[in-house]
């Protein structure tokens, strides 16, 4: 901010213009009279604009979009970062990749070492100073933490990239720099290029002007402006862009008063953050603070001579100049600054040659991280909203801090992206259109990691993930078998998995099948969760009622109204790819709810707290009719209809979860977690056509891809008191020991496990029985 | 990027100052409640891990958990053991301690969250979460975090311990009389 300053009252009422000739014709005493209203007019006036100049510079210049902050990478030893993970995250922060490391924003990598110099930041609650650090790996975890001095550190966090704003109804957006932050040699260029005449004239500068009309008379064009940087600011801060003569007349007395009160420092800062410099969509890029970011994609700081020479250059017109669609114009724009500076003796002969032979360096278009995550931004936009008003947001400043990972979203997006182009290629026509949304979460801490809600990930509008409700077939099945673990049934519980006929209220019949058509008689619950029977799976529901489903969706998360039609046991309920992470969530969490969150800290501009968003959680279900399900619900990717999970996951990480595929294969999904990532993947067509893709042909894939990217912890959930671990012989659902074949671990909640034992058990037995139960699989084997 | 002298001294003195708190052995910043360094020696936390598995014939293809987990059935196949505290996480937790006792509340917050996301599963950071919004007499979410805490201490019995008593404080500033007695009684098992 620019510091105020208040000139002495008496200076106040100065009139820079108050002469006038005398015409003889007039007579003394009219001349005098005449003089007089001119002086009150131009001196009411002058006060006039004095005050409006004032109040305007001093009160609050612009309205600030808020900025919306990614998480800060934390860096510990054993942190879960790979090198390769480093090397997403410092690109999303405009890290330079260099061989030796010399300046802040610049990293050298080895094979398994990183040397980087941070920016340091100022987080809200403590400065994490900038310092160069040494980084070593060992697989997918930090190892070791070094400063340049060789002493180890415990714990450093990166600055947190900018993934966003929140704009102001003009939609300008710019990031404030203070005039200490701008390069001298910016300073210098830009100086040299529009107004050189800077710290000597009074607001206008008569050479300048004199100096512009030659040219453009030399050159028969308008060729050249004389209006000074001070003049530039009076236009673009005071005056509408409307190009009048009281336009013109205004600018002039103003300018002069501008400098009458302020300081060069001042108002050079103010241009340096007011000056337009390009557009993005529809948000206008203000200040040469922003510029560098939307240009170079790095702070102004870190910018060389040749990327200073260029934003220099595009002040005179950014659209002309447009270095990405006008390279050419924009270099010789660039180059023309550069021999100026070269002439005048401000760069050295090495220094001229070296810039302006460089090449452009400016970043694609559209790759500002500011606009690579409209879904997430979404999401955080809402859940301030019910906070802070628009305007507060858009003007104040606020910093607003989330839980985005930059590196989990990253993973995500090529994750389900290079899924659905397989599926495209794979299928053709039928889904070439195919769109997809995704939800990643921290599974202990409810913190929303990743969104995407199209299948181009960086598009503004529909929300799939949150906009789009979508019935979830099977997905809706743990909440139907957590309801009957509730009620006493055990994992071994026996269902009826045939046919059945139900007439509705309707009048409409529903006979629901099976995904393979075929009835599988009776099975143990586990194995109709497992593998996802439809039959059993509706039966069970009916036998608990529809309502006491609801009632444990709600408990899951699932906060909207829903109809108890027998439908939904299968999953006719439409939800949103966010409302299925938070009730997997839940799951996860071992029946605490955890609500998805976006937001850790809201601050003010200066960085005072104003918000903060601290971990909620509620118990809403028992931990061990909890536990059961979370134990089927690893069978499911075990050996169920997840189980290809494991063609790409290491054997050794439990995970948990399950497909979902709605009638007629209109949805595909997959929500699933690990011990430290949840992840709900929707694939489906916008116009609702069915597909030929499942929840475990299509969604699954991408939830594999996914988290096989990611540094996976194991999901390990702790066993409740009251829970014992059995041995049970399959077939008879009696209990077994070491010497039955194909005995299988189950958990009981204490007090429902079986108490007959299995006749395996017995060595003798065991050979009568061995012929029994094949012959019983034999038979099993025709009705399958 | 011109850093002005007092920035430079700033940064210099920061960094002097973080290094000296990770040069201190975290022990001597820590309080009497901590039981990070008593040796908890409890039947059940014998490693699951390295149990064998007892059960040789059963047919691995029909056990939809990893070997690792089919241990006996005495032995609980997923009970914890107690990981050693990440230096990181210790850090954090004397860091949040220290700003808790001079009432900085926000500060103590916002370094146990960061302790929570690096340990999610550590029941220390439960206990001092807890801790922190029973002194905001936020009881409702301090019951739901520290009963959190609980499902992760288990096989701790000093920890367990601790967590019941304080339910049993959280729960009559709640006014549930019956859950403080329900606590202080679990807490005499251990």
């Amino acid at each position: 901010m620019v510091s105020k300053k208040n000139p002495p009252p008496s200076q106040q009422r100065r009139n820079p213009r108050s002469k006038k000739k005398r015409r003889a014709l007039i007579s003394k005493g009219t001349l005098f009279k005449l003089l007089f209203i001119i002086l009150l007019l131009l001196g009411g006036a002058t006060l006039y604009l004095d005050q409006q100049i004032r109040s305007q510079f001093e009160g609050k210049r612009w309205a600030l979009p808020a900025k919306v902050f990614a998480r800060p990478l934390e860096l510990y030893v054993g942190a879960p970062v790979s090198l390769n993970d480093l090397k997403i995250e410092l690109k999303a922060l405009g890290y330079q990749f260099v061989d030796k490391v010399s300046a802040p924003g610049e990293v050298a990598f080895s094979a398994s070492r990183a040397t980087l110099s941070t920016r340091g930041f100022h987080f809200p609650d403590e400065l994490e100073p900038a310092r160069q650090l040494i980084l070593e790996f060992s697989g997918d975890s930090l190892s070791q933490i070094r400063s340049a001095d060789q002493q180890s550190l415990t714990l450093i966090r990166l600055e947190p990239a900018l993934i966003g704003g929140i704009y102001p109804l003009n939609n300008e957006d710019r990031d404030l720099i203070q005039l200490e932050e701008a390069p001298q040699a910016f300073i210098d260029a830009l100086i040299a290029i529009e107004d050189r005449d800077f710290y000597d004239h009074f607001g206008i500068s008569p050479k300048g002007i004199a100096r512009a009309t030659l040219a453009n008379i030399r050159a028969g064009a308008f060729v050249q402006g004389g209006s000074t940087l001070t003049q530039q600011l009076i236009k673009n801060f005071y005056l509408t862009a409307d190009r009048t003569l009281l336009r013109k007349m205004l600018e002039l007395p103003m300018a002069m008063l501008l400098e009458f009160h302020y300081s060069k420092d001042e108002i050079l800062e103010a241009y340096l953050n007011e000056v337009y410099l390009g557009q993005s969509g529809n948000r206008a890029i203000h200040g040469f603070g922003l510029g560098a970011a939307h240009y170079f994609a790095q702070p102004i700081q870190e910018l060389k001579l040749h990327q200073l020479a260029l934003l220099a250059g595009l002040v005179k017109g950014p659209s002309y100049y447009d270095p990405r669609r006008n390279p050419e114009r924009a270099k010789a724009r660039r180059n023309l600054v550069l021999s100026v500076l070269h002439q005048q003796g401000s760069i050295t002969d090495e220094e001229y040659m070296l810039a302006s032979t460089a090449e452009l360096d400016v970043v694609p278009a559209g790759s500002s991280m500011k606009e690579a995550y409209p879904a997430y931004i979404d999401l955080v936009k809402r859940q301030l909203r019910r906070e802070y008003k628009d305007e507060d947001l858009g003007s104040e400043g606020l910093k607003i801090f989330t839980s985005l990972d930059p590196i989990s979203q990253h993973k995500a997006e090529t994750s389900l992206v290079s899924t659905i182009e397989d599926l495209g290629r794979t299928y053709g026509e039928s889904l070439a259109k195919l769109q997809g949304s995704m939800v990643v979460t921290d599974p202990q801490t409810g913190e929303v990691l990743a969104l995407i809600g199209d299948r181009n990930t960086r598009y503004q509008g529909f929300n799939r993930a949150l906009d789009a409700s979508r019935p979830i077939g099977s997905l809706v099945k743990p909440a139907v078998y957590l309801t009957a673990l509730e009620q006493g049934y055990t994992l071994i519980s026996e269902l009826d998995d045939s046919p059945f006929s139900l007439t509705l209220p309707n009048q409409q019949t529903w006979s629901p099948k099976n995904y393979d058509g075929q009835p599988h008689g009776v099975v143990p619950m586990h194995e109709a969760l497992t593998h996802s029977y439809n039959l059993s799976t509706a039966q069970l529901g009916m036998e608990l009622g529809v309502e006491k489903v609801i009632d444990t969706l709600k408990r899951l998360g699932v906060d909207r109204p829903m109809d108890a039609y027998p439908s939904l046991l299968l999953g006719a309920q439409s939800l949103s790819t966010l409302e299925v992470a938070s009730m997997y969530q839940t799951i996860a969490a071992t029946g605490f709810q955890i609500p998805p969150r976006t937001i850790r800290t809201v601050t003010d501009s200066a960085g005072e707290p104003l918000s903060s968003y601290p971990f909620q959680l509620q118990k809403s279900i028992d931990e061990k009719p909890m536990f059961l399900l979370q134990y089927n619900l690893q069978q499911v990717t075990r050996s169920g209809t997840g189980r290809s999970i494991y063609q790409q996951l290491p054997i050794n990480i439990n995970t948990a979860g399950k497909t979902g595929t709605s009638d007629q294969q209109r949805d595909s999904w997959f929500a699933g977690f690990t011990g430290n990532r949840l992840a709900v993947v929707w694939l489906g067509l916008d116009d609702n056509s069915p597909m030929p893709i499942t929840g475990s042909s299509g969604a699954l894939r991408a939830w594999t891809r996914y988290m096989a990217q990611e540094p996976l912890q194991s999901y390990e959930p702790v066993m409740p008191e009251g829970i014992e671990m059995l041995w049970i012989d399959p077939l008879s659902g009696k209990l077994a020991d070491g010497l039955c074949e194909n005995a299988t671990q189950i958990p009981f909640i204490s007090g429902t496990q079986p108490t007959e034992t299995a006749a395996c058990t017995t060595p003798e037995e065991t050979f009568i029985d061995n012929p029994i139960k094949r012959s019983i699989d034999w038979v099993k084997d025709i009705f399958r | 990027m011109p850093i002005t002298m007092h920035k430079m001294l700033f940064i210099m003195a920061s960094l002097v100052m973080f290094l000296s708190a990770c040069s201190t052995t975290p022990v001597s910043q820590r309080p009497a409640v901590e039981s990070r360094d008593v040796p908890v020696s409890s039947p059940t936390t014998e490693s699951a891990k390295t149990s064998p598995v007892p059960s040789q014939q059963a047919n691995p293809q029909a056990m939809p958990l990893p070997p690792d987990k089919s241990t006996g059935t005495d032995i609980p196949a997923t009970t914890p053991v107690p990981a050693p505290t990440n230096p990181a996480v210790l850090a954090l937790l004397s860091d949040a301690e220290k700003y808790q006792q001079q009432g900085n509340m926000s500060a103590a917050q916002s370094r146990l969250q960061r302790a929570q996301r690096i340990a999610p599963s550590d029941p220390k950071v439960y206990y001092q979460l807890a801790k922190a919004h029973y002194e905001l007499e936020d009881f409702r979410l301090a019951e739901q975090v520290a009963l959190k805490g609980l499902s992760y201490a288990k096989g701790d019995n000093t920890e367990l311990k601790r967590f019941w008593l304080l339910l049993a404080e959280i729960r009559t500033k709640k006014g549930d009389k019956a859950g403080a007695k329900t606590a202080r009684e679990q807490a005499a098992r251990y």
